[in-house]
Parts: C-alpha cells; sequence; structure tokens
C-alpha cells in the first residue's frame, strides 16, 4: 500500500485531514478506489475531471468525518450526570430567551415590547432575569466540580479543568448563564443596583422594571 | 410498515449495487453510476463516509478472507432487510403515483 502513498504523495498527504481513525480504516480504500478510477480513465482530460472531483469531494467529506468523530466521542463517552445537568441548565435558560424572542417578536408584530407587560413585572423579571439564570449556573458549576473531582486522578488540575470533551454542554450553559448574568448587571439596572442590591433587592428590581436607562449611560455609570 | 426514515440515495444506491453480488469500491461507484443512468456520480471521499455510516448501521459488512488487496463489501441479513423495506417504500409510491395519474400529469415516466 505504500506503492500508493508513493503514486498518489500530496492526495496521500490531504487524506491526512480526516480523523485519525477513519484515516487508519479507509485510507487504503480511498488511495485504491483513486488509483483505480485514474486506471480506468481515458485520456488526460478524464483523469483531470477526476481529479476536480477528488478536490472537491475531500473537504466536503474531511468536516463531516471530523464533526462525526468529534460528535461521537462525546456523545458516546459523556457521563450520564452531565448530560442530565446540561440538560436542566439549558432549561433554566430558556425562559430568557423566549422572553426575549417573545419581546422581539412582539415589537416587530404590533410595534408594542413587553416593558409594560407582566413578563417584565418584578417578580416575573425576578425569576426569569437573575433567579433562573443563578439556578443554572450553580447547576452548571456543581456538575463540573464534580466532573472534575471524579475526572482520573492521576491527571493534573489544569488537565481536569481544560478536559472540555465530555463537558462542553456544561461550559455552554454555564457560560451562557454568565452572560446573562453580565448583561443583567451592565444593563438598565445597574443603576438600581449601585443603591444596594442586597438590602434593597425588590425595590431594585422594581426600578429595573420600570427603567429605560440607555446601556451606554449604565456603562459609563458603572465606572 | 416503515419504522425508520428512509435511506440517503446514496447509501439506499450502495445497498443496491450490492444486492447482486460482493464489490469492492470502485466496483460499487460504477454499479452506482449504471443503476442511476450516470446521475449519481461520486468522489472516493463520499463513497467511503456513506460505507462507514452503512457499516457502522450494519447494513453492509466487509468480506473476510478475499485474497484480494481491495475490500470487498456485501450487504448483512440486516442490510438485505433493509433494502427489501426502502424498495417495497418505492413500489408503493410508484403505483401511487400511477394510479393518480402523476406521471402523465408532470411528464415523468412510468
Amino acid at each position: 500500500m505504500s506503492g500508493l502513498k508513493t503514486r498518489f504523495p500530496r492526495y496521500a498527504k490531504l487524506l491526512l485531514l480526516y480523523p485519525t481513525a477513519y484515516r487508519k480504516r479507509y485510507e487504503n480504500e480511498l488511495l485504491q478506489t483513486t488509483a483505480d478510477m485514474l486506471d480506468h480513465a481515458n485520456g488526460q482530460l478524464e483523469r483531470l475531471g477526476i481529479w476536480a472531483q477528488l478536490i472537491f469531494d475531500l473537504p466536503v467529506n474531511v468536516v463531516r468525518q471530523q464533526l462525526s468523530y468529534a460528535g461521537g466521542i462525546m456523545t458516546q463517552t459523556m457521563p450520564h450526570y452531565i448530560k442530565r445537568s446540561s440538560l436542566v441548565s439549558a432549561a433554566l435558560l430558556l425562559p430568557f430567551f423566549a422572553a426575549l424572542v417573545g419581546n422581539a417578536l412582539g415589537t416587530i408584530i404590533t410595534g408594542r415590547n413587553l416593558y409594560h407587560s407582566w413578563v417584565w413585572s418584578a417578580p416575573i423579571l425576578t425569576t426569569w432575569i437573575l433567579l433562573f439564570p443563578l439556578a443554572a449556573l450553580f447547576v452548571a458549576g456543581i456538575s463540573y466540580a464534580v466532573y472534575i473531582v471524579r475526572n482520573a486522578p492521576q491527571r493534573s488540575l489544569y488537565k481536569k479543568v481544560f478536559d472540555v470533551v465530555n463537558s462542553w454542554p456544561l461550559l455552554l450553559s454555564g457560560l451562557a448563564a454568565c452572560s446573562i448574568l453580565l448583561v443583567f448587571v451592565f444593563h438598565d439596572s445597574v443603576q438600581c443596583w449601585s443603591r444596594g442590591p442586597i438590602t434593597h433587592f425588590h425595590a431594585a428590581m422594581q426600578c429595573t422594571a420600570s427603567n429605560s436607562v440607555n446601556p451606554v449611560d449604565a456603562v459609563k455609570r458603572a465606572f | 410498515m416503515r419504522s425508520k426514515n428512509l435511506l440517503p440515495q446514496l447509501s439506499f444506491s450502495i445497498l443496491l449495487a450490492l444486492s447482486l453480488k460482493p464489490r469492492h469500491g470502485y466496483e460499487i461507484m460504477q454499479q452506482v453510476k449504471e443503476d442511476s443512468q450516470n446521475k449519481i456520480s461520486i468522489g472516493p471521499g463520499s463513497l467511503y463516509t456513506a460505507i462507514k455510516q452503512l457499516s457502522d448501521e450494519r447494513l453492509i459488512e466487509e468480506v473476510p478472507e478475499t485474497h484480494n488487496r481491495r475490500k470487498y463489501y456485501q450487504l448483512t441479513d440486516k442490510g438485505k432487510k433493509r433494502l427489501a423495506v426502502e424498495l417495497d417504500y418505492f413500489k408503493m409510491s410508484v403505483q401511487l403515483a400511477e394510479r393518480r395519474n402523476v406521471f402523465e400529469s408532470f411528464g415523468g415516466t412510468a
């Protein structure tokens, strides 16, 4: 089979783009089939057409195989508690995105936003903009901590923390929750919260709900 | 009648190409091309992507001991059953189209 690699050295190098497991299984056959195609071609023009087909065929299938292998590894070896926690965490973030989408649709369809509706009223607003994202962050954080503790003990902490192959859904939902909370802090509410977020929580939420401060001004005030 | 989705066109064509006898990669490509009257022309990348998928689903398997540097593939029992189900579906669809005169109405050929 090394003869085929010698015959098509550049094509053989391009095959290195495939996932290793796939390449080990199919590299020889890919080269053999390529050789068969070229051997049966009638004339230079047909051979040129075959090379064009090979070049266009390669990137699409490299991407498909890379995604397939990555997806396979992630779903097959991912512990169940990570899948469950990720789902719970994502579900807790859904109301936030649903509220934003609902607000955008309301603005587009009726020309009115939901700022004065029950969705933006204090107790509900507190729930979807703060409590649920906090809960999502908590669930993702606890599960990630469990993942790090349960990870192979002989590995370094650095490797455990950044072993994202099996933990990416948790990281994703955790980062989404963090982003929501950061947006919340730096949004209209910042001026309300700067008055005392702990002692005047309800008042701060009411203030946030009735507030319509320009986000740029809010950031300026924050700093 | 069907418990699964239809196979992709290429996967179906490969199963059909292997229905007569075991074949190696290039033979499969040629048979698919011939069966489709030159409408389906695939490259090796697409071929082995489909072959891998069919092998993973245990619809085809490598023929052991071929005394040939090429690997031959054949249908498994599961693959034969799946092909029969696919063909039944297409047969039923054609019969339905004929009953509704779809071929005449849209200029196709029965």
